[in-house]
C-alpha cells in the first residue's frame, strides 16, 4: 500500500553533508533496515523520511506523492506514517491508554471506538493490565511495547522505527525483535528500521541499505549483502569480516591471477561448508568486488588501519606494511594466507548465525 | 489480528507538498522577539543615544559634565569602594558559614540554609528600614539598650560602612550558595588521596578542597560586588540623609532635578554599566579559566566532619549572621508594625492594628501601591516566563539563524542595574514613536525587561529537560505544532515555567531601583510606598507594609519549594519516559 521513493535526497548541517544523494526503493509490504555507524546519515534519513526535516536536494514521494522536497514538505502529522523513537518518547504526563489514544485523538475519532481501538491495541501488545498506569512506572521492554501501540493504534502505512531495541538487554532484545518482525508480517505494514545493529538487520530486513558517510554503500537482501559485499566497507561492517590482502600478479580473462585466485577459492572451502549450500562461491564475489573497487570507491581505506582495527585474533606474522608490502612476493602471499586460515576457520565454527564474509581487496603496486 | 490493522489509512497519498513551518509558530515566535526588541533592544539605543545629547543635540557635553564635576567624580569612587568593600566582606561571612554547612555535621545547619535563602529574598530596603529601627543613632534598639549598659559606641547606620553592612547582609547569599554547591559537588576521592599522601586535616582544606572551590568563591564574590552596585534601595535610604551619594542615587538626582539632565544621567549610566560589565566579565572569565570542580556528582561524596561537642557552639555561632540578615529585620518590622511607638517596648498597652488599616485601607499611596505592585508583578512574571520560552524555543528546538544573537539580548538586562535600565527606558518612552512615560504601562515594561534573563534562563533550564522526541512523537502520531506544543510541551513544561514564574513575580513585586524613576502620580508601588513613608518618617506605617510584603513573598515562597519538589519528580518521569 506505501511504495517509499527517495531521489538524490541530500542533507547537509553548515559545512557537513549529512547525505549525499540518496537513492531508495523501497517496495510496500517490506521491512527494510537502514544500516550503518553512527553519523552515516541513517538517522537524517528517517528525520526527512518523517518529516522532521526538509530536504536540501532530492525528494521523497510515497505512492507516488511527492512528500518531500527542497520546496516543500507535507508536515509529520499529515504523513500518515508513525513512528517509534529510541527512548520511546513516552508522554510523562499521560497514561499509557491517553498516551496511545492520542494519535485517535487528534483524529477526532468518537470517544467510544477509541476506547476499543485503544484497549484491542494493548492488547495485541500484550499490555492489557496496565493502561491506567504511568509510563514511568512500566519496565524498559513495557514502555517498548507503548510506543508500538501509539504508533500502529492510527494504522499508518509506513511505521518508521529509530533504534528502537538498543535500548533494552540483550535477551528481552531477541524476543522483541521476533515480536517485530511478526507485526509486520501480520500487518503489511512498511517498516523502515535504522540501526547500527548488524545482526538486528540480518534477522530482520527484507532489504538492507548499508550507509557510511552520508552515501549509500549496498541496498539488498540480507544475504546478497552478507555474501556479495559491494567494497570493503560493506564487507568489514557487516560482521567482523575477514577481509585477506592479496596481490594481483596476474590477470587473465575468465580466470583468477595466482594470488587472487588461490585465495578465493581457499576461503570459499573453509566458510561455506554446510551453512549455506546454494550460495555461490565466495571467491565471485570476492571477485566482482576486485573488479568493482577502484572505480566504485576512489578513496578507500588504508589497509593498514583496516588491520590495526581488527578484532579477530588473526595471527599478523608476515604482514608487510607500505614499500614492503607493494613488493610481497606470491610466496609470501600464499604463506600468510595459510597461516590466517586457521584462526579464521576456528572463529567461522564459534559464530554460527555469523558466517565469515570474505572479500578479497585488490592492492596493486603503485 | 484485528482487521483494522490490516488496513493501513491511504490519507498520505492525496496530502499535497506544502511549507513545513505553518503560520502559528512563525507569529507566536515573532511575538516574543519583537517584545524583546522593543523592550531590551530600543530602551538600549537610546540610552547611548542620550548620552550624547539626543535628541536635543549632539555632543560630547554629558561625557564631560559626568567625570570632570567633583559632584559626581565623589560618587563614582564610592561606587567602587562599596563594591570592593562587599566583595570582600561577603567572602569572610559566607564561606565559612558554607564549609560548615556543606562539609560538617554542625547544629542547626538545615535552618541556617534557609535562612540565607529569605535573607537574600528580603528587599533590602526593608533591611535598611529594620536597621534605622535597631542602628538609628540614639533612638536605634541596639543603641539604647548599649547606653543602657553604660556603653556608648554611637552607633550609627546612616554612614558607608553601614550602607555596606546592610548590603552585606543582603547578596552575601549568592557566594554562600555558589560555595556550598562547590562544595558538595567536589569528588571526595581527591581530598582521601591527599589524605592517604600524609595531609592533615586543615592541610586538605588548604591544598585541596579551597583551590578547587576558589572559582566558586571568586566567582560569587564578583557577583556580589555587582549586585551591590546596582542596589538603590539601602544606597538611598541609608546613604542619603548621610549624604554619601553612589552612582544610582546620583543618576536619580540628575534625572529627578528641574530641568532634568539626561545626557549626563545617560553617561553615568554607561559608566555604571561599565563597572558592571567589567565584574560580569571577570566573572566569567575567572569561571571559565579555571574550573576544576567536577559536575554530575559521579565521585564519591565527601564524609562530613564530625565535631563531636562543638557542634552546637559552632552552630550557635553561624546563627549570628542569619539572625542578622533574615530574623532580627523580621522581627523589628513586625514588632513595629504592630507598636502604636516603635521605640517603646512591645507591651500590651503599645499594641495596635492601626498601622495595618493606615497600610491596607486608608493610606491612599499604600492601598495603590499594593493593588499595582500585584497587578505588574503577575503580568511581569506571565510576560517574561512567555518570551523567554520563545526565546528558549528558537534556541534549543530551531536552527533558525540569529538565535544567538536573540540568546544575548535576553541575557543583555543582567548588565543593567535597575537605575540604568529606568534612564533607558525614560528616554525610549518619553517621546514618540512610543510615549509610555506616566502611565503603569512603562513600569510593565520595565519590570518585564528586568525579568528576562530569569525567565529566559528557566525556560531554557525547564526545555533542556524535555527531550525533542516528545514533541515530534506527538506531530507523527498527528499533532500539528500547536496542538503539539498545547497537549505535550507545554503540560511537560508546567511545574518547571511556574517555578520560573514565581522567580521573576518575587522580585517584581518589591521592585524598587526602576520604579523610583518611573512611576508617576496614580502608579506608585509597594516599594515606591515604603520609600516615600519613609521618608515622611512613618515608620510604622511603613512597618505594617513591610508585613504585608514579606507575608506573600513567604508565601510564594512556600509555593516555590513545593514545586520544587513537583518539578524534580516531572523532571525524572520524562527522564524515565523519554
Amino acid at each position: 500500500m506505501a511504495r517509499i521513493e527517495i531521489v538524490g535526497l541530500g542533507k547537509c548541517f553548515g559545512p557537513h553533508v549529512a547525505l549525499d544523494a540518496l537513492h531508495l526503493d523501497i517496495a510496500d509490504h517490506q521491512f527494510i533496515t537502514l544500516l550503518g555507524p553512527s553519523g552515516c546519515g541513517k538517522t537524517t534519513t528517517l528525520r526527512l523520511l518523517a518529516g522532521f526535516m526538509e530536504p536540501d536536494s532530492g525528494q521523497i514521494a510515497v505512492d507516488g506523492a511527492v512528500l518531500s522536497s527542497p520546496a516543500g514538505s507535507v508536515p509529520p502529522e499529515r504523513r500518515g506514517m508513525g513512528m517509534v523513537f529510541q527512548n520511546y518518547a513516552l508522554w510523562p504526563h499521560m497514561s499509557v491508554f491517553d498516551n496511545v489514544a492520542f494519535g485517535l485523538t487528534m483524529q477526532r475519532v468518537p470517544a467510544a471506538e477509541a476506547r476499543r481501538r485503544v484497549t484491542d491495541m494493548l492488547g495485541i501488545v500484550g499490555l492489557e493490565g496496565v493502561a491506567g498506569r504511568s509510563p514511568s512506572a512500566l519496565s524498559g521492554g513495557q514502555q517498548q511495547r507503548v510506543a508500538l501501540a501509539r504508533s500502529l493504534v492510527t494504522e499508518p502505512s509506513i511505521l518508521l522505527l529509530d533504534e528502537p531495541l538498543s535500548n533494552l538487554d540483550a535477551k528481552l532484545r531477541e524476543r522483541m525483535r521476533n515480536e517485530l518482525k511478526d507485526l509486520q508480517r501480520r500487518t503489511g505494514i512498511t517498516f523502515v528500521y535504522v540501526t547500527h545493529d548488524q545482526s538486528e538487520a540480518l534477522a530482520l530486513s527484507d532489504r538492507i541499505a548499508v550507509m557510511a558517510g552520508g552515501r549509500l554503500q549496498q541496498y539488498g537482501p540480507p544475504l546478497e549483502i552478507y555474501e556479495r559485499p559491494a567494497n570493503r566497507f560493506v564487507a568489514d561492517f557487516m560482521g567482523a569480516a575477514n577481509l585477506l590482502d592479496g596481490t594481483v600478479e596476474q590477470a587473465e580473462l575468465g580466470q583468477g591471477g595466482a594470488g587472487q585466485g588461490g585465495a578465493g577459492q581457499g576461503v570459499g572451502a573453509d566458510a561455506a561448508p554446510g551453512r549455506h549450500g546454494d550460495m555461490p562461491p565466495a571467491a565471485g564475489g570476492a571477485r566482482q568486488h576486485a573488479r568493482q573497487h577502484p572505480s566504485q570507491r576512489p578513496g578507500r581505506h588504508r589497509a593498514g588501519q583496516r588491520a590495526a582495527r581488527r578484532p579477530d585474533g588473526v595471527p599478523r606474522a608476515g604482514r608487510h606494511r607500505g614499500g614492503g608490502r607493494v613488493a610481497a612476493r606470491a610466496g609470501a602471499a600464499r604463506r600468510r594466507l595459510r597461516a590466517r586460515r586457521g584462526g579464521l576457520a576456528v572463529r567461522a565454527a564459534r559464530t554460527l548465525h555469523r558466517p565469515a564474509v570474505t572479500a578479497l581487496s585488490n592492492r596493486r603496486p603503485q | 489480528m484485528s482487521a483494522s490493522l490490516a488496513a493501513p489509512g491511504t490519507a498520505t497519498s492525496t496530502a499535497m507538498p506544502r511549507r513545513g513551518g505553518t503560520l502559528a509558530p512563525r507569529l507566536a515566535l515573532g511575538a516574543g522577539v519583537a517584545a524583546l526588541l522593543l523592550f531590551v533592544g530600543y530602551p538600549l539605543l537610546w540610552l547611548v543615544l542620550g548620552a550624547f545629547g539626543l535628541p536635543r543635540g549632539f555632543g560630547l557635553d554629558g561625557f564631560a559634565r559626568s567625570f570632570t564635576r567633583a559632584a559626581n567624580v565623589a560618587p563614582l569612587v564610592n561606587t567602587v569602594v562599596l563594591a570592593v568593600s562587599v566583595g570582600l566582606a561577603s567572602v569572610v561571612v559566607a564561606v565559612p558559614l558554607a564549609f560548615a554547612v556543606a562539609r560538617t555535621d554542625v547544629a542547626l545547619r538545615r535552618v541556617v540554609h534557609g535562612l540565607v535563602g529569605l535573607a537574600y529574598v528580603l528587599p533590602p530596603y526593608l533591611t535598611s528600614v529594620a536597621y534605622i529601627i535597631l542602628l538609628g543613632p540614639n533612638a536605634g534598639h541596639i543603641n539604647r539598650a548599649l547606653a543602657w549598659l553604660g556603653l556608648d559606641f554611637g552607633l550609627n547606620i546612616f554612614t558607608g560602612s553601614g550602607v555596606v553592612f546592610v548590603i552585606t547582609l543582603h547578596v552575601f547569599a549568592i557566594p554562600y550558595f555558589l560555595t556550598c554547591e562547590a562544595l558538595q559537588s567536589v569528588d571526595g576521592s581527591m581530598e582521601e588521596s591527599a589524605r592517604m599522601l600524609g595531609a592533615g586535616r586543615w592541610g586538605v582544606v588548604r591544598r585541596v578542597t579551597l583551590p578547587l572551590v576558589a572559582p566558586a568563591i571568586t566567582g560569587g564574590a564578583l557577583l556580589a560586588a555587582v549586585n551591590s552596585l546596582a542596589l538603590f534601595g539601602p544606597q538611598a535610604i541609608l546613604g542619603l540623609p548621610a549624604q554619601i551619594v553612589y552612582l544610582p542615587t546620583r543618576i536619580f538626582g540628575a534625572v529627578s532635578s528641574y530641568p532634568p539632565r539626561y545626557p549626563e544621567a545617560s553617561a553615568m549610566s554607561l559608566a555604571l554599566v561599565a563597572l558592571t560589565v567589567a565584574g560580569l566579565a571577570a566573572q566569567r572569565l575567572y569561571l571559565g579559566r579555571r574550573s576544576y570542580v567536577t559536575v554530575g556528582g559521579k565521585g564519591v561524596r565527601p564524609a562530613r566532619w564530625r565535631l563531636g561537642p562543638w557542634r552546637w557552639p559552632v552552630g550557635g555561632l553561624l546563627m549570628v549572621p542569619v539572625l542578622l540578615a533574615a530574623v532580627a529585620p523580621v522581627t523589628v518590622l513586625t514588632l513595629a508594625a504592630f507598636s502604636k511607638v516603635w521605640t517603646k517596648a512591645p507591651t500590651l498597652d503599645n499594641l495596635t492594628l492601626a498601622h495595618f488599616q493606615a497600610a491596607l485601607l486608608d493610606n491612599q499611596i499604600a492601598v495603590r501601591g499594593l493593588v499595582n505592585s500585584l497587578e505588574l508583578a503577575v503580568a511581569a512574571a506571565t510576560l517574561a516566563v512567555l518570551i523567554g520560552l520563545a526565546v528558549a524555543y528558537l534556541d534549543l528546538r530551531t536552527r533558525l539563524r540569529g538565535r544567538v544573537m536573540l540568546d544575548y539580548l535576553a541575557i543583555l538586562p543582567l548588565g543593567l542595574p535597575g537605575t540604568v535600565m529606568a534612564v533607558a527606558l525614560l528616554q525610549a518612552f518619553i517621546h514618540p514613536p512610543v510615549v509610555l512615560y506616566g502611565t503603569i504601562w512603562i513600569l510593565l515594561v520595565a519590570y518585564v525587561a528586568r525579568a528576562i534573563p530569569m525567565g529566559a534562563r528557566s525556560a531554557n533550564a525547564a526545555l533542556r529537560q524535555v527531550d525533542a522526541s516528545l514533541e515530534e512523537a506527538a506531530r507523527i502520531t498527528g499533532a500539528s505544532w500547536t496542538a503539539a506544543l498545547r497537549r505535550v510541551l507545554l503540560p511537560i513544561l508546567r511545574p518547571s515555567l511556574l517555578l520560573g514564574w514565581l522567580l521573576v513575580f518575587i522580585p517584581s513585586l518589591s521592585e524598587l531601583s526602576t520604579t523610583i524613576l518611573l512611576y508617576s502620580s496614580g502608579t506608585e508601588t509597594i516599594s515606591v510606598a515604603i520609600y516615600r513613608l519613609n521618608d515622611m518618617g512613618q515608620l510604622e506605617v511603613v512597618a505594617a507594609l513591610s508585613v504585608v510584603l514579606i507575608g506573600i513573598i513567604l508565601v510564594a515562597l512556600l509555593l516555590m519549594q513545593a514545586l520544587a519538589g513537583r518539578s524534580r519528580t516531572a523532571v525524572v518521569a520524562s527522564a524515565a519516559g523519554g
